[in-house]
Parts: structure tokens; C-alpha cells; sequence
């Protein structure tokens, strides 16, 4: 898809707000490689992927974000919208898109940064000194070679070595949640290939594959980092990654607790952060969150 | 995937003439049931489908199938989970400054 314009959206979809980080990382890459960013996400800018019940209030979110990235092209000359979520990106390409007159272009954030390869290679200083798995998945090959553009984009980083994992089913981890067994099989699928090939480190390119893999962080001695990740880690940039800590038994601090109001975050957040990992045979098989 | 529902050894004749069915509203097979209810994205099928070359997107005729499925022939469950935005919402609380709150969101 073509490429436009130094002003854009990073639509960072929904779930990524568990990887505040994630988020901050993205706009600070693509601002280094000379984008004017604008940040948007979370319910208000809902594609409307997961309301397939509610046809009609799918159709409402999604004419309004459209109209919000309309109001942001018009007003603010940003005529092209970055996603992050291939759940996002297929759903503005097929459905909302079609189904609404929109004024702006789309492109996912790894297009954008290999477009700008070598901007972005000349910030790439320090060596990351790890044999790196690639986790990946077969689906959103269908609009986006996110697996080539991530392979590209980590050839750039000095010392590290890459091998290409396993090409699992569906388009991230989340959508293998629906059928009983089959995201435990990849998880496990993938660490026996970090094993195999001697890897000290599992890429994940998606949030939803990172929120499923950070709970196992260290297992076999393997660690669990996301693209962007490695790239700040390239840029002398230590990524804290909150979600993870928490994941792995870390409490979050009182004060973030108190923003969060307590009561929300018993209810809503700690059953998420304590659930068990999903392992294929020598753990339990916790219910996924629904969503992408 | 096919192993993992139960589709190998199906006739795709079937499954795919209940695809057609389901996308007009009309009540599905078991198997294109199955297929549409695990349905991961992967794509793969969009090569597959002897139709392409005509414009037919099938990935697309899936998500159309399980949406018919979902809200016209109850033939797939609802899956709903209403703390799905309060959680997410609760997780940016923790996360982002008032300014990321402000601006972002």
C-alpha cells in the first residue's frame, strides 16, 4: 500500500493498553525515523471486531472511529492511519473501510519503519547480543508480509541472530483460543524450537502473543521480548515491560493500584495477571481472555 | 486446524455450499459450523479457494458465514465478555499519565 505523508494516527487498537511501554516504544520509533505522531486507541476508537453480536452497534463504533481518523486527516493533515492490530487492520480494510467513505490511508507500523529502514538503522548503535526465535503466524499474510517486514526490520540490529520460528495457525494468539488445545500447542511448539535451535530469546511480533508468552518468560533459560523491544534494546533503550513483571508474580505499586481504583483492579486485573500460563501438558489450561 | 476441529476426511463440497447457505442467512452444516466457529484468521484458505480468481475473498466469506451464524441462525455461541472495555480501561488507569489518558484515549 502506498506510503504518504510525515503526519500520521498510530492506532494502537484496544488490548495494547495493557503494554503502555509497547505503545510509548512505537511512537518514539516511528517519531525517530521523522513521523509527526498522533496516538490513538482504546474503546473510543473500537473497530468493532469484537461486537460480531451486536451488528449494529459494530456498524456505529465503527463509522464513528472512522469519522474520528476523517476529523484527524481533514483538520490536522493526517491522512494516513498506522495500526499495530491485525485484528484493526483487517477489519478497517474489509469491513469498515467498505462500509464507510474514509479520507485516509492505512498501513501497518512495520511497513512504515521498513520503508524508513535506513533512517532507522543509523539508530541502531548498540549490539543485542542474543540468538532471537521469531514466533510467528501464517494468518494477516493475507494484507500485511508482517513476518518479512519484522525479519527485516531485526536484520537491522547489530549482534543479533535470527531464526524463524514455526508459522502457527491464525493471525495472533488470541484467535487459537477457540478451539481447545490449540494455543497450548503453539506456545509449546514454539519453545521446543527456541530449545532446538539454541535460542535465548522469543520474539513476539503481536500484544496478544506477548501477553500469552511473558508468563513464561525464562522458562528454559529463554526470554520473552517483543520487536519493539529489541529495537529500543538496539537504541540503548532498557524497555521496561510492566505486564510482564506482573504476569510473573510482581505486584503493581499501590499507586498505580489507587489510579486504577482498588476495587476495578481486584475485580478486573488480578485474575487476569494471576491466572495460571497456558502449557500443553505439565500445566493447567486457563480460559483466555475474549478478545483479541 | 482441520485435525484440531474435527473437519479431516470432510466433504468440502458440503462444507462449502453451507458456507454459501450460512453467508445468506440461511442454518449451516456441522461442518461448516465447525469451520466458521474455528475460524483463526490464518488466511489460508484465501489461496485455496478455486473461486479467488473471480474476486471471491473466502476469509471474508467466513467472518460474513460466523456473523450469520452468531446473530441469524444461532448456530454459534455468543462470546461476550462485558468486562472486556472496563478491564482495558482499568489497565490504561494504571499505565498512562493523565496527558497519555487525555490524548490517546
Amino acid at each position: 500500500m502506498a506510503l504518504s505523508g510525515d503526519r500520521i494516527t498510530f492506532w494502537f487498537g484496544c488490548n495494547m493498553l495493557r503494554h503502555a511501554e509497547m505503545i510509548r516504544l512505537c511512537v518514539m520509533l516511528l517519531e525517530r525515523v521523522g513521523h509527526d505522531v498522533s496516538a490513538a486507541g482504546g474503546p473510543a476508537y473500537c473497530c468493532g471486531t469484537t461486537l460480531d453480536h451486536q451488528p449494529q452497534a459494530a456498524s456505529n463504533v465503527a463509522a464513528r472511529t472512522i469519522g474520528r481518523f476523517n476529523e484527524a486527516a481533514r483538520k490536522d493533515e493526517r491522512e494516513t492511519v498506522v495500526t499495530w492490530c491485525p485484528s484493526c487492520h483487517m477489519h478497517m480494510t474489509d469491513i469498515m473501510g467498505p462500509g464507510n467513505v474514509a479520507a485516509f490511508e492505512i498501513s501497518h507500523i512495520t511497513e512504515l519503519l521498513a520503508k524508513r529502514r535506513d533512517r532507522l538503522a543509523g539508530l541502531l548503535a548498540h549490539p543485542v547480543n542474543r540468538k532471537v526465535l521469531l514466533h510467528r503466524h501464517s494468518g494477516f499474510a493475507t494484507h500485511v508480509a508482517v513476518n518479512a517486514r519484522v525479519v527485516e526490520l531485526l536484520s537491522l540490529v547489530p549482534g543479533l541472530t535470527l531464526i524463524e520460528g514455526p508459522a502457527e495457525p491464525g493471525h495472533m494468539c488470541s484467535a487459537l483460543s477457540a478451539s481447545p488445545g490449540v494455543l497450548a500447542s503453539a506456545i509449546e511448539e514454539t519453545f521446543v524450537a527456541a530449545s532446538t535451535s539454541e535460542a535465548d530469546t522469543i520474539c513476539t511480533i503481536f500484544h496478544s502473543c506477548h501477553r500469552e508468552f511473558v508468563s513464561l518468560d525464562g522458562r528454559d533459560g529463554v526470554q520473552v521480548r517483543n520487536w519493539v523491544q529489541l529495537l529500543a534494546e538496539a537504541m540503548g533503550i532498557a524497555a521496561a515491560d510492566a505486564y510482564r513483571d506482573w504476569r510473573k508474580g510482581g505486584a503493581p505499586d499501590v499507586a498505580a493500584i489507587e489510579r486504577a481504583d482498588p476495587s476495578r483492579y481486584q475485580t478486573l486485573i488480578e485474575p487476569e495477571l494471576r491466572r495460571s500460563a497456558v502449557l500443553s501438558s505439565t500445566g493447567s489450561k486457563a480460559p483466555q481472555t475474549v478478545g483479541e | 486446524m482441520v485435525d484440531r476441529l474435527g473437519l479431516r476426511g470432510s466433504d468440502p463440497q458440503a462444507a462449502t455450499v453451507g458456507l454459501r447457505n450460512l453467508a445468506r442467512g440461511m442454518a449451516g452444516p456441522s461442518d461448516t459450523i465447525a469451520w466458521v466457529s474455528g475460524c483463526a484468521k490464518s488466511g489460508l484458505c484465501v489461496d485455496a479457494c478455486p473461486e479467488r480468481d473471480k474476486g471471491l475473498d473466502a476469509m471474508l466469506l467466513v467472518r460474513l458465514a460466523k456473523q450469520r451464524a452468531i446473530n441469524d441462525t444461532r448456530q454459534v455461541a455468543v462470546k461476550h465478555d462485558p468486562t472486556y472495555f472496563p478491564r482495558l480501561k482499568t489497565f490504561a488507569r494504571m499505565q498512562l499519565s493523565e496527558e497519555e489518558l487525555t490524548d490517546w484515549l
